[in-house]
């Protein structure tokens, strides 16, 4: 099983200033900017990447924090395959965010969603507001892996990217094995690793000629 | 910060409060000239930055490009035509039946030259009837966010990542952040359906770099906002109906015209 390829949706979700976007452009083009510009609505970035022996492509959305734009999440969450809920360690408020997320895209995206919970500004261990183990034992009781980066110091960063891109072809591929089983059973069409495009556009098209004539 | 506030405790409210006297007093006191900005103390500073003030990364050429040189003569030819266009406002635009002459629209959409913009925007918008209709609100609520504002640490926040790229922004705490920060204060109060949302620094940034003045930036703003011609209250207010609302309008346009593209979505 050699040369595949994939194509993963992430998002990134948290409070407003605790470092989506620094995460992402730390990531994507390794620079850090102690000034950078704050997110309005929703940026968009890929990356391209290779696990062995597969190359993986990366849509990275990362999303405003301000909680009036939480009510524009669902736009920029649907269809994600990952999701990295990001925290302050030096803001509890920016913890207690999290769980509105975890539960939210609980609720819409159910169990296909790879959920990573995020403590960022591992650089300001010294102002340290949110236990570790508080914020690991709850990454856990919620099916979520905790880390810790520092965006700044470039600490854990890949290492974050890498292991969720893991995760989510894990899935993928436990979802695929599923999805076969049932066509062995003969329940599902004969797609595996085809997708099938049905263009019902052509008879609309179709539809139209004849309604005009 | 709102969410504190609904089920807030004793200790919830002396923190709010002291976030608002820190950030008051940082912006009362100004620049500090102790900041460490390493960037700041860079000799080739100023040869970087580009005549709307942004700096680049690198040295700009000391010439003109043709291109740029021929840009900037025919802004200059523009120039002529705004200044005489001005004198003759009244020709030019009837803002009480929100109407415009051709000559008006066609040359807004060329381009109005760098140089006319305070002029053109101060009034298209026109902010000197705002300022004349409602005389001192604005020095009120500034006043009034200072002591009662909820929004202040975002504001803050955010002015820390506006335009920091640009002079005028660069240095914290500076005269136009300073201004920057009492405008949207002051909005904050003003409009308390929308308060402050992100995205409203950029825009009133923008503004004030070219109005220069805190309570025309003030009434600008507000023109956006509720002036009927350009309504942009409704992508700011919670819940985003008007944002919604295009975006929607914009997904049904690619359905309809292409097709084969909104599948991939």
């Amino acid at each position: 099983m050699s040369g595949k390829s994939y194509q993963f949706k992430i998002v990134l979700l948290g409070e407003g200033c605790v470092g989506k976007t620094s995460l992402m452009l730390r990531y994507v083009q390794d620079k850090f900017n102690d000034e950078h510009l704050s997110t309005i609505q929703a940026a968009f970035i890929k990356k391209k990447i290779r696990i062995g022996s597969n190359s993986v492509e990366l849509a990275i959305w990362d999303t405003a924090g301000q909680e009036k734009y939480h009510a524009l999440g669902p736009i920029y969450y649907r269809g994600s395959n990952g999701a990295f809920l990001v925290y302050d360690i030096t803001d509890i408020d920016s913890f207690e965010r999290i769980r509105k997320w975890v539960t939210e895209l609980k609720t819409s995206l159910g169990d296909d969603c790879i959920l990573c919970i995020v403590g960022n500004k591992s650089d300001l261990e010294k102002n340290r507001n949110v236990p570790i183990k508080e914020a690991e034992e709850y990454a856990k009781s919620v099916g979520a892996k905790h880390y810790s980066t520092s965006a700044k110091l470039n600490q854990g960063v890949n290492e974050l990217f890498l292991d969720i891109s893991k995760r989510m072809i894990e899935k993928f591929e436990s979802s695929e094995n599923l999805e076969s089983i049932n066509h062995q059973s003969g329940n599902s069409s004969n797609k595996r690793n085809t997708i099938q495009v049905v263009d019902d556009s052509v008879v609309q098209q179709e539809d139209k000629k004849s309604g005009c004539c | 910060m709102a969410k504190r506030l609904v089920n807030g405790t004793d200790e919830d409210f002396r923190r709010i409060e002291k976030d608002r006297q820190e950030i008051n007093a940082a912006y009362d006191n100004g620049y500090s000239t102790d900041t460490v900005d390493s960037e700041l103390n860079t000799p080739d500073l100023l040869d970087r930055v580009d005549k709307y003030g942004f700096i680049h990364n690198l040295k700009l050429p000391p010439q003109l490009s043709d291109v740029e040189q021929k840009r900037n003569n025919i802004e200059k030819l523009r120039e002529i035509k705004w200044r005489s266009m001005i004198k003759d406002w009244s020709k030019h635009c009837v803002l009480s039946k929100q109407r415009y002459s051709d000559k008006l629209i066609s040359r807004v959409f060329k381009g109005i030259p760098n140089s006319m913009r305070n002029v053109a925007w101060y009034k298209i918008l026109d902010i000197e009837s705002q300022i004349k209709a409602q005389p001192g609100i604005y020095e009120k609520m500034k006043d009034f966010a200072r002591k009662y504002s909820l929004e202040l640490r975002q504001i803050d926040l955010d002015i820390n990542r506006t335009f920091r790229n640009n002079y005028a922004y660069k240095k914290r705490y500076c005269q136009r952040q300073r201004q920057l920060y009492h405008v949207l204060a002051a909005y904050s109060v003003y409009n308390t359906e929308i308060g402050y949302c992100q995205g409203m620094s950029t825009l009133t940034a923008l503004l004030l770099m070219y109005l220069s003045d805190e309570e025309q930036t003030f009434w600008a703003l507000s023109q956006l906002m509720s002036n009927i011609k350009y309504s942009m209250h409704g992508l700011f207010k919670s819940g985003f109906p008007k944002l919604i609302r295009y975006s929607d309008k914009h997904e049904m346009i690619i359905k309809t015209l292409l097709p084969k593209i909104h599948k991939k979505f």
